[in-house]
């Protein structure tokens, strides 16, 4: 009996001495941690925010919007919006949001940048685990996210589901988390009115032809 | 004398990762690029070096009986020290690394060194035990490792080797999880053959 | 070898039998020249090439493997690498660049075969093991190298080279041409993705859409289970790998072999017959409404049960054990097809089934004569 207690203390003792120590180091990195992260964010953000005003410093302020309920989106119901301006302009010029898809082997992480009229101007991948040589590709611009640039939510759906986008060769999965989870976003978004509605009717109705439409539009503007 | 073969033994003669097929999870987990190989292995052996450090310091304060969880304790401190410390300080590092960082608790090599050779031995002899393993593992590592990236994206260290030809076609499974098991399978029966022939002319 | 044990002989009488090794390979061999010459007739003599190429690379990766470990080498030429080599052949789409063949087949015998310590030790069917490999290593050649059965008659291209159509070009909603195309079951797949879209079309509110595209996976069902279809089907005027498709001779194959005695009908009726029980069963977009004769002849589940189902070394040796062998591997090849990532899970199927092999002859070996249940 004598001897369990003596053993359970030094076992106390031990364990006492490693939670001090990560109590310690964890309240001096803390801090430096969460800079960190946030930084790598607005990184994040202005990397994929800078098309829609090139060139400027951009503001980003929050905005809370009811996510769709959609098997793509693992998340909770809230969709992270952000609102975009240029500074002394407190006019938004696009938002910026991230979406969640459930790909083959993780979840993919995307953030994209939208335009005021429902439209994708940049697409980047945050987080992705798929698999090393075909579904990690996806961060590599030219094999799928470039391929969002300038759709609406009713176009933006792969070639398989009766879209436009191809999937990348190998793998539909990853290919198919990153678009829909996109879609659902842009879908969200578009409910909760951010966007100009005028130029999103008619995508819905007819999606072929909004193509054409859409790209005419923007080369106006 | 004893100080260096202890710190020589573990890169060849009693290699963790190829003679005593030890610490196998991250070893097959992270040898997909020679960078990370390098990293892990790195990491690794700072832990090791501290964890063996400790248990030695107090090899005869630690009650055989709870040794096992102390030991546990110890290493699980270190390595989440390393994690927050890479985490703030080398934040580029860290991102490469991360998701790896928690697999060296369950490492075997660590606490396979800790209960097999630094609870009965001196710190300095601990110590350069856990250099010399942490080195063996590293090379161990980026053995796995290159061939694993040379075949599997055509790239050593980053660095393209076989041109961009051979990266549109490069022999994929060498960096998913059954090329790792395949090629560890063809390094130990090397090793095998090795240490025949050298056992034949003896 | 370190086993002491003696070979023990079993209690007479013994039955003689001049079957050899040699003698049944080859009766292989012979049973699987019919669908190679379905295979140049429909794709061209690129495809007689491929067979040659990978047979060769066989042979020779068995040489050099035997030549390294110190064996006869007079074993390359038992047949049992070409066998190998032609199989994994029959397994690759007919657009395939030739050197893919040869690695696979390296593959295949080194790792499948000799490091297991050669023929009648390897776990599982090296073959398929070598298009396992192919399939995780390059799966944008392994997908994408089909091409339309004849076309290579009326194509203005250089016969030799690589004219594979990649998936996306065929995965345009296809009509009843583009069917010879992509392989049927890569279409019939197409059906499935349609319907879960509509689902989510359904989820999402958009009814007409969901219809449509209902409307559209109906009718590439029907277009498959279409009389002329089973037809093309059958004698092998469909795109496929480039063994798989006749199904009339290899059909003709296996009758030789059964003829010959080196056939075991158990492996292939159980194997078959489960595919098109579970095809009618859940093969439609119902209950009760699924096509067994297109699931029978599209896909690879005849080359495989003729020939990687019934592989003597690999399958169960107790007449249980192989009707649970074909049974299980029928299932698993339905599952992949039905639910699956892949259009057509035949090769993994039996590769799966080869695994727990050792698993059903313990447990299915029947009762020795006079034998008292231990513990009983």
């Amino acid at each position: 009996m004598a001897e369990i207690i003596k053993v359970g203390l030094i076992l106390m003792l031990v364990a006492l001495v490693a939670a001090v120590a990560l109590g310690l180091v964890n309240s001096r990195t803390a801090s430096i941690i969460a800079v960190q992260k946030e930084l790598e964010k607005q990184n994040a953000m202005n990397e994929v925010a800078g098309s829609l005003s090139p060139g400027d410093s951009l503001a980003f302020d929050s905005l809370s919007v009811a996510g769709l309920e959609n098997p793509y989106m693992i998340c909770d119901n809230t969709l992270n919006v952000m609102r975009v301006s240029v500074p002394p302009d407190t006019s938004s010029v696009g938002y910026v949001f991230i979406a969640y898809g459930k790909g083959y082997s993780s979840t993919v992480q995307t953030m994209a940048a939208v335009e005021l009229d429902g439209s994708i101007s940049s697409t980047i991948i945050l987080y992705q685990q798929e698999t090393p040589g075909l579904g990690a590709n996806v961060e590599n611009p030219s094999k799928l996210i470039e391929k969002f640039n300038r759709l609406t939510a009713s176009e933006c759906l792969l070639t398989k589901d009766g879209g436009g986008i191809d999937a990348m060769t190998g793998c539909t999965i990853t290919s198919r988390a990153v678009t829909n989870s996109v879609r659902t976003g842009l879908e969200a978004m578009n409910e909760a009115g951010l966007f100009n509605s005028g130029d999103n009717e008619p995508a819905e109705e007819n999606p072929a032809d909004a193509t054409v439409e859409s790209s005419e539009e923007g080369g106006t503007e | 004398m004893s100080l260096i073969k202890d710190l020589t033994k573990g890169i060849y003669r009693e290699n963790p990762v190829f003679k005593l097929v030890l610490g196998m999870c991250p070893f097959l987990a992270v040898t997909t690029s020679v960078e990370n190989a390098l990293g892990m292995g790195a990491a690794a052996t700072f832990v090791l070096i501290c964890s063996n450090f400790l248990v030695s310091l107090f090899r005869n304060i630690i009650p055989s009986k709870v040794r096992i969880p102390c030991y546990i304790v110890i290493i699980a401190t270190f390595v989440t020290l390393v994690d927050m410390v890479m985490n703030a300080y080398l934040p580029d590092l860290h991102k490469s690394l991360g998701i790896f960082i928690p697999l060296i608790v369950v490492n075997c090599i660590i606490l396979g060194r800790a209960e097999g050779y630094a609870n009965r031995h001196p710190v300095l002899n601990s110590i350069a035990d856990a250099v010399g393993m942490g080195i063996g593992f590293t090379l161990a590592m980026v053995i796995l490792a290159s061939f694993r990236e040379l075949l599997g994206n055509g790239t050593w260290l980053n660095i393209n080797v076989l041109g961009t030809a051979y990266q549109n076609q490069p022999l994929l499974i060498a960096i998913l999880a059954p090329g790792a098991f395949i090629l560890l399978c063809f390094i130990l029966g090397f090793f095998n053959i090795l240490e025949k022939r050298k056992g034949g002319r003896q | 070898m370190a086993q002491t044990r003696r070979f023990e002989l079993a209690m007479s009488p013994h039955v003689g039998s001049d079957q050899t090794t040699r003698k049944i390979m080859y009766d292989v061999v012979i049973a699987l020249l019919p669908a190679l010459a379905a295979a140049t007739w429909f794709f061209g003599p690129r495809a007689l090439l491929i067979v040659f190429i990978s047979a060769a690379a066989a042979v020779l990766s068995e040489y050099l493997c035997l030549k390294f470990m110190k064996r006869p080498v007079s074993f390359a030429l038992d047949g049992s690498a070409i066998v190998t080599g032609m199989l994994l052949a029959y397994n690759l789409p007919p657009g395939v660049p030739f050197w893919l063949p040869v690695i696979g087949t390296a593959f295949a015998i080194v790792v499948g075969k000799q490091a297991f310590g050669g023929l009648g030790h390897n776990i599982v069917n090296p073959a398929l093991l070598g298009r396992a490999f192919l399939m995780a290593s390059f799966p944008i050649l392994m997908t994408a190298g089909w091409t339309a059965p004849e076309a290579w008659r009326s194509s203005t291209d250089d016969l030799w080279k690589t004219n594979g159509i990649a998936l996306e070009e065929l995965n345009s909603i296809p009509d009843a041409d583009a069917i010879s195309g992509a392989t049927p079951l890569n279409i019939l797949k197409q059906s499935f993705d349609l319907d879960s879209s509509a689902e989510n079309a359904i989820r999402e509110g958009d009814t007409a859409e969901a219809e449509s595209l209902e409307g559209k996976a109906a009718c590439i069902r029907s277009a498959l289970s279409d009389d002329s279809t089973y037809m093309n089907l059958l004698i092998g005027r469909r795109g496929g790998c480039l063994g798989e498709t006749s199904v009339i001779l290899l059909l003709v194959g296996g009758i030789y072999l059964f003829l010959r005695g080196v056939l075991e009908l158990r492996l292939p009726i159980s194997y078959l017959g489960t595919v098109a029980v579970f095809a009618w069963v859940f093969g439609g977009s119902g209950w009760f409404n699924g096509d067994p004769i297109f699931h029978v002849l599209a896909g690879g589940v005849v080359l495989g049960g003729i020939f990687m189902v019934s592989d003597m070394v690999t399958t169960p040796v107790t007449p249980r054990g192989r009707i649970i062998f074909g049974i299980g591997a029928g299932l698993i090849t339905m599952v992949i097809r039905r639910w699956g990532g892949y259009p057509e899970g035949c090769s993994y199927s039996i590769l799966l089934m080869n695994l727990v092999t050792p698993l059903i002859d313990k447990y299915t070996l029947p009762k020795e004569f006079g034998e008292v249940k231990e513990n009983g």
